[in-house]
C-alpha cells in the first residue's frame, strides 16, 4: 500500500487513527503492530514471512548477545545474525545481480530465480541491524518484549521508504509515548506538505524525467539533457522528502518522534554537507555501523602503524579515509539498486568526497564568491551523479552527460520542446526549485499570535490536501483506450 | 441554553444534520436530496430512453435516427424496433426528429422512461416529462405529462411505403414534488427522529470534547478548525460507494465489490481487487477528476494533455499519442501484408468476387501540423503503393491520401481520429471510381444527393451520430473548443431499410440503380465510408472487425458468411498506421 494511494488514504488511515485514538495505551502498540501488519501484507502477503523471520531472528539474536558473557561468543552471535539479515537482502536483491556478473565474466550459465524482491526490505533490514548492533555495542537494553521489536521493525509509517530509524532514537517512545493535539495537528500538516510534494511536484516533474530518459541519448541535445536531469533531480528529492514529510508525519499522528532525513540539501556547499543534509538516516547509518568501525579497526591494525613510520600522520590518515570512505560508498550505492549504476554512482559520490577532504573544498570559506562556486559545484555533481543513479546503464549514462556537456552533438529531435514541458510543468519546476530552499522551512512553527498567517497556512494546507486528492483520483481514471483502428 | 452554550448547541445542530443526510438510507431517503436537486436544479445531462417506436408485422416501420454508444442492448432480441435515446435535462428542450418509413404498415411511437433495471446507478428512477407532442405538426397533446416506465404513453399512426414523418416533442427531467419523492423512497419520519436524536447526541458529545481542547488546554482555535475540516475530507470518500456498473467516460466496466473468499478459499488478490473497487467507486470520484482535468487545463498554456492524450490549446487538434505513427513497417510486415492480400485476392477470385483494399490514411498525414509538437512518418503511403504495385495488385489498392490533402473543409475530425463526413465522402467517391472502372453503369451519388449542412460536430462511429469526438469525451473538454466547422451530409429522397444494426454486423437494403451486393469489413473508419455505401448498392452487409469484444482481424470470422451471401465486391477498409495493417487476418500471421 503507498501513502499517495486512495485506500491508504481514505479507509486505511481513518481506521486506524480511529481505532488508535479510541482503545486504552496498553492497546496502542497492538493496535499499531497489527496495522503495520496488514499495511505490509497488503501488497504482497506471502513476503510478510521473510519480514516476520526477520523479527524473530533479531529477537533471539539480541536475547542471546545480551546474555552472553563471553565477548568471543557474542562476537560470533552477532555475526550469525548480522549474516542471516543480510542473507535474505542478498537472495532478494542482489542475487540475480552476482549471477548475471558471474555468468559475463566466466561465461557460465547459472539460472536466475524468479523473486520479486520484498517491499521495503532494504530499510527494515537495515533498522534491524542497528539494533542488534546497539545491542551488542551496549548502546541500548535489549528488548525483552518482542511485540514492541516488531513495532519498531515493522512500524507502518517508515516500513516501505524510511526514514532508517534507529533503534535507540525511538526505544523510549516505543514504550511511552504521548499523542496530544498539537502533535496530531503538526503530524497531518506533515503527511499533507509530504503528500502534496509527491503528487504535485514529484509527479509532474517525473513525467519530463520519464519522457527524456526514456528515450535515446541520440535523440536528445544539450538543453534537454539538462531538462531532463534537472527534472529527475527534482523529482527524486520531492518523491523521497515528500514520502519521509509522510512518514514523519504519521510518526507525529501516533506519537512518535523520527528525526528528519533531508534537510534542504540544494543549500550544500559541498558533496560531504550534502550527504549531512541528504537522506540523512542512510548516511548516520552507515557512518555509525560501517564508517567508523572501520575507520577504527584501521587505525588499530598494523598496516595503519607502518604506514605511520612510513608516510607520516597526516598522509596515513588520508590513506585510511580514502579505503573506509571507498568501502563505505561502495556499500551505500549498491544499498540504492543491484546496478553497477549505483555502485558508480557511491563511487561517484565517495570520490568527491575524498577530493574535497584533499582539497579542503568542504571548508567554510569567507568570501561569497567561493561560496557561490561551492554551491554551483556541489549542484553540478549531484546532478550529474543522478543521471548515472537514474540511467539503465552505464553506457546511456556516459552518453547522456557527454551529451550534457556538449561532447556528442549529432542529436536529432524526435519531439519538440512542448512535448516535455508546458506551463505546469514551468510552474512545478519553478516551485520545486524554490521550495528546495529554506524559504518556507518555518511554515509549520508560526507562532500562535499570528493569527492570520497560521488561518492561511491552513487554508492553503487543506487546499493542498484537495488538490492532491484530486491528482490522486485523476491516477484512477483509466479509460479504455479503443482506438478503433 | 445557558447551560450547554449556544455556539455549542448551533454547531452541533450543524453537524447533526449533515450525519442525517449521510444516513438518509436508514430512513428511506437515500437520494432524496440528491434527486430533488438534480430534478431542480441540475442541468447535468444524462442519456435517457426518449421514444420507443415499433413497427408491425413483417413490413418494418423504423426510424432513421441513431442510438449512441453504449446503448447497443435497449432493443436487443427485439425485432423491427428502435429506439431513440437523447439526453436530457432539467429544462425543457425540443427535439425534431424525421423519418422515413419502408413499407406500408403502422408505427407505434411509444414515449416513456428508461428501464429501472438500466438505471441501477440511480435509486430514483428516471422519469421523463413530455408535452407539445407533435405529428406531422397534428398536435397530440399538449399538457406536460410524467410518464414512466411501466405508464408509457403510446399513439400509433398508419404509415405509407417512403412517407416522412415528422415528430416534434418538448422533454425535461421530471421535476419531483416532495410527495412523489416521500412515496417513492419509503420515506419513514419515526426512524428519521430516532437518527436525529442520536446524530444530535454523538455531535453533542464531539462538539463538546472538540471544546475541551480550545477551553481545557488553550490549544489553537485556528487549529481545531483545520483538525476538523481534515477529519471531515478525510470521512468523505469512503462514505458511499458508487453502484454504478460502468463508466461510460472512461467506457468500461468499474470494479465490483471483491469477496475475501471464493469457493472456499481465500481470495489472494482480495486487496488488489479492493483497492480496484475502492478507486472506481468512492464519493466524490467524478468531482476530483473533473476538478483535476479543469486544473490541469487552465495551467496548460499550448499543450494539454492527460494520459497519452493530447488537446492542443492554440490550434485545437486534439488526439492520441496512439495515432502518431514514429517507424515504418518492416520488410517482414510489408511482405505479410502483401501475401495476406494475396490470399484474400484468392479467395475472392474463387467465389467470384470483386476485392478492394481500402487503406485509410490517418490524420497526422494529412494534417502533418495538427500533431505538433510530434514529428509524423508517413512514407509507409508511399511503401504500400510500391508494394502493390510490384506484386501486380494496384487494381485493388484504393489508397485516398492526395485527393484528401488541400481542402478547406476539414476531412478529419478535429477531436477523433476519424475522417469527418466530408473526407469519408471524398473516400466514398475514389471508392466508387474504382468499383466503376468493373461495372461502367454504377451510379455515384454526388454532392447533390444530399442536404449539406455545417455545424460543429460530425459524424465519426457506427451511431452516425454527430460527435464532439473521442477525445474531446476522454479529455472531458468545454464545448468551447469546438470551433471546427464540418460539413454534416443528410440524404435526400433516398430509401433505406435497415435490416440488422449492431455493433458487429448492419445490413441494409435500398432501392437504387446499383442492383450489387456489397460486403465491407473494416475498422472504424469504414462507419463513415458505409455511411453514404449504403445509399448506392441494393444490399451492404457490414462487419465491424474491432467491436469491444474483438481486438484483431480474423477473417475466419467473416469466411462463412460471405461464401453464404455471396457478395458481388468485398471492400476490406483498414488504416495505415505503423505495422502491418491486416496483422491477423490469417491465423498462422498472428
Amino acid at each position: 500500500m503507498l501513502f499517495s494511494s486512495m485506500t491508504f488514504i481514505y479507509v486505511f488511515l481513518p481506521i486506524v487513527c480511529a481505532i488508535y485514538l479510541c482503545v486504552r495505551q496498553g492497546l496502542k502498540n497492538h493496535v499499531l503492530l497489527i496495522a503495520s501488519i496488514i499495511f505490509y501484507a497488503w501488497g504482497e502477503p506471502s513476503y510478510l514471512a521473510i519480514m516476520l523471520l526477520t523479527i524473530l531472528i533479531n529477537y533471539i539474536g539480541a536475547n542471546y548477545i545480551s546474555r552472553s558473557k563471553k565477548n568471543t561468543h557474542r562476537k560470533e552471535i552477532l555475526a550469525l545474525t548480522i549474516v542471516l539479515n543480510l542473507s535474505f537482502l542478498f537472495y532478494f536483491k542482489y542475487f540475480n545481480f552476482v549471477v548475471e556478473n558471474i555468468n559475463g565474466l566466466f561465461k557460465s550459465d547459472i539460472h536466475f530465480i524468479k523473486v520479486i524482491m520484498p517491499i521495503g526490505i532494504s530499510f527494515y533490514t537495515f533498522q534491524a541491524l542497528s539494533y542488534l548492533i546497539d545491542v551488542y555495542r551496549g548502546e541500548v537494553k535489549v528488548q525483552r518484549n518482542i511485540y514492541k521489536l516488531a513495532l519498531y521493525i515493522c512500524l507502518f509509517p517508515q516500513l516501505i521508504a524510511g526514514p532508517i530509524v534507529k533503534y535507540r532514537d525511538v526505544d523510549e517512545q516505543i514504550s511511552n509515548r504521548d499523542v496530544d493535539f498539537p502533535k496530531v495537528v503538526y503530524g497531518i500538516k506533515r503527511f499533507i506538505i509530504g503528500l502534496s510534494k509527491k503528487m504535485l511536484l514529484a509527479n509532474t516533474v517525473g513525467a519530463i524525467a520519464d519522457k527524456i530518459f526514456t528515450q535515446p541519448v541520440d535523440q536528445i541535445d544539450l538543453p534537454l539533457s539538462w531538462l531532463g536531469a534537472v527534472s529527475y533531480t527534482l523529482q527524486l528529492y520531492y518523491d523521497f522528502s515528500g514520502y519521509s514529510d509522510m512518514a514523519i508525519g504519521l510518526g507525529y499522528i501516533f506519537g512518535f518522534q523520527f528525526l528528519e532525513n533531508f534537510n534542504y540539501p540544494f543549500i550544500s556547499k559541498s558533496i560531504s554537507e550534502y550527504w549531512r543534509r541528504w537522506h540523512i538516516s542512510l548516511g548516520s547509518w552507515f557512518r555509525d555501523y560501517m564508517f567508523l568501525p572501520i575507520s577504527r579497526a584501521l587505525s588499530l591494525s598494523n598496516s595503519y602503524s607502518w604506514l605511520l613510520q612510513k608516510i607520516g600522520r597526516k598522509k596515513a590518515n588520508y590513506v585510511l579515509s580514502f579505503i573506509a570512505l571507498f568501502v563505505v560508498w561502495f556499500c551505500m550505492g549498491f544499498w540504492h539498486g543491484a546496478a553497477w549504476t549505483f555502485i558508480v554512482y557511491g563511487l561517484y559520490n565517495g570520490f568527491f568526497i575524498f577530493m574535497e577532504i584533499l582539497s579542503g573544498w568542504n571548508k567554510n570559506f569567507k568570501s561569497l564568491k567561493i561560496r557561490f562556486f561551492q554551491h554551483i559545484y556541489t549542484i553540478l555533481v549531484f546532478i550529474c551523479g543522478l543521471v548515472i543513479f537514474r540511467a539503465d546503464t552505464m553506457t546511456y549514462a556516459c552518453q547522456y552527460l557527454m551529451t550534457m556537456f556538449g561532447l556528442k552533438t549529432n542529436s536529432v529531435l524526435l519531439y519538440q520542446w512542448l512535448y516535455y514541458i508546458d506551463r505546469i510543468e514551468v510552474i512545478a519546476i519553478l516551485t520545486g526549485i524554490i521550495c528546495a530552499t529554506p524559504v518556507f522551512s518555518k511554515m509549520l512553527y508560526v507562532d500562535e499570535k499570528h493569527k492570520v498567517l497560521r488561518s492561511f497556512i491552513n487554508i492553503w494546507l487543506i487546499i493542498l490536501f484537495i488538490l492532491s486528492t484530486s491528482f490522486i483520483a485523476a491516477s484512477t481514471y483509466n479509460p479504455f483506450i479503443y482506438f478503433r483502428f | 441554553m445557558k447551560y450547554i452554550g449556544k455556539k455549542r448547541l448551533f454547531i452541533s445542530l450543524i453537524i447533526t444534520f449533515l450525519i442525517v443526510g449521510m444516513f438518509a438510507p436508514l430512513y428511506g431517503a437515500s437520494t432524496m436530496f440528491d434527486s430533488i436537486y438534480r430534478s431542480q436544479f441540475s442541468n447535468k445531462k444524462s442519456t435517457v430512453q426518449l421514444s420507443n417506436t415499433t413497427g408491425g408485422g413483417n413490413s418494418n416501420g423504423y426510424i432513421n435516427v441513431l442510438l449512441p454508444q453504449g446503448s447497443y442492448d435497449y432493443c436487443k432480441d427485439k425485432e423491427n424496433c428502435i429506439i431513440l435515446t437523447e439526453k436530457i435535462s432539467s429544462d425543457w428542450q425540443n427535439h425534431k426528429i424525421q423519418f422515413q418509413t419502408f413499407g406500408s404498415n403502422q408505427v407505434t411511437i411509444r414515449l416513456s422512461s428508461p428501464k429501472k433495471e438500466n438505471s441501477k446507478r440511480i435509486k430514483y428512477p428516471v422519469v421523463v416529462d413530455y408535452q407539445n407532442l407533435k405529428v406531422n405538426n397534428e398536435t397530440i397533446f399538449s399538457e406536460p405529462k410524467a410518464l414512466w416506465d411501466d405508464e408509457p404513453f403510446e399513439y400509433t399512426l398508419k404509415v405509407h411505403n417512403g412517407e416522412t414523418v415528422e415528430l416534434e416533442i418538448d422533454i425535461r427531467r421530471h421535476h419531483w414534488t416532495f410527495d412523489e419523492i416521500k412515496d417513492l423512497q419509503h420515506f419513514n419520519p419515526l426512524m428519521l427522529l430516532s437518527v436525529f436524536i442520536l446524530a444530535f447526541f454523538f455531535s453533542y458529545q464531539v462538539v463538546q470534547y472538540i471544546a475541551q481542547y480550545k477551553i481545557l488546554q488553550h490549544y489553537s482555535r485556528i487549529d481545531i478548525f483545520f483538525l476538523s475540516v481534515f477529519i471531515i475530507l478525510l470521512l468523505i470518500p469512503a462514505s458511499y460507494m458508487s453502484k454504478e456498473e460502468k463508466s461510460l467516460r472512461e467506457n468500461r466496466m468499474l470494479a465490483s465489490s471483491p469477496s475475501l473468499f471464493i469457493n472456499n478459499t481465500f481470495n489472494t488478490n482480495y486487496t488488489k481487487q479492493f483497492e480496484d473497487w475502492f478507486n472506481d467507486r468512492f464519493r466524490g470520484r467524478k468531482s476530483f477528476i473533473s476538478f483535476y482535468k479543469h486544473f490541469t487545463y487552465f495551467l496548460a498554456k499550448n499543450l494539454y494533455s492527460y494520459k497519452d492524450l493530447y488537446f492542443n490549446k492554440k490550434t485545437f487538434w486534439g488526439f492520441s499519442k496512439g495515432e502518431i505513427i514514429s517507424r515504418q513497417m518492416t520488410k517482414k510486415e510489408r511482405l505479410t501484408f502483401i501475401n495476406n492480400v494475396k490470399r484474400l485476392k484468392s479467395f475472392a477470385d474463387n467465389y467470384n468476387i470483386n476485392l478492394y483494399i481500402n487503406v485509410v490514411p490517418t490524420a497526422p498525414c494529412i494534417y502533418p501540423e495538427s500533431r505538433f509538437p510530434f514529428s509524423i512518418d508517413c512514407s509507409n503511403i508511399d511503401l504500400i503503393r510500391e508494394d502493390f504495385k510490384s506484386n501486380g495488385l494496384s487494381n485493388l489498392l484504393i489508397l485516398p491520401y492526395e485527393e484528401l490533402k488541400g481542402h478547406t473543409d476539414l476531412v478529419m475530425h478535429k477531436l477523433d481520429p476519424h475522417w469527418s463526413e466530408y473526407g469519408a465522402f471524398i473516400g466514398y467517391q475514389i471508392v466508387m471510381r474504382k468499383i466503376k472502372e468493373r461495372y461502367p453503369k454504377l451510379k455515384i451519388l454526388s454532392e447533390n444527393d444530399f442536404k449539406i449542412t455545417h455545424s460543429n460536430l460530425t459524424r465519426t462511429d457506427f451511431d452516425y451520430k454527430p460527435s464532439p469526438g473521442y477525445i474531446f469525451n476522454q479529455l472531458q473538454l468545454s464545448e468551447k473548443v469546438l470551433t471546427a466547422q464540418y460539413k454534416n451530409y443528410e440524404p435526400k429522397n433516398v430509401s433505406l431499410k435497415i435490416l440488422k444494426f449492431e455493433p458487429a454486423t448492419t445490413i441494409t437494403k435500398s432501392k437504387n440503380q446499383n442492383p450489387l451486393k456489397v460486403y465491407m469489413i473494416g475498422n472504424s473508419y469504414m462507419e463513415n465510408l458505409f455511411y453514404f455505401m449504403r445509399y448506392s448498392f441494393n444490399d451492404v452487409i457490414k462487419k465491424r472487425m474491432n467491436p469491444p469484444e474483438f481486438s484483431s482481424w480474423e477473417f475466419s470470422r467473416w469466411e462463412k458468411d460471405i461464401i453464404k451471401n455471396k457478395p458481388d465486391i468485398l471492400i476490406l477498409t483498414t488504416t495505415l498506421s505503423s505495422g502491418d495493417p491486416l496483422k491477423g487476418i490469417f491465423k498462422e500471421d498472428k
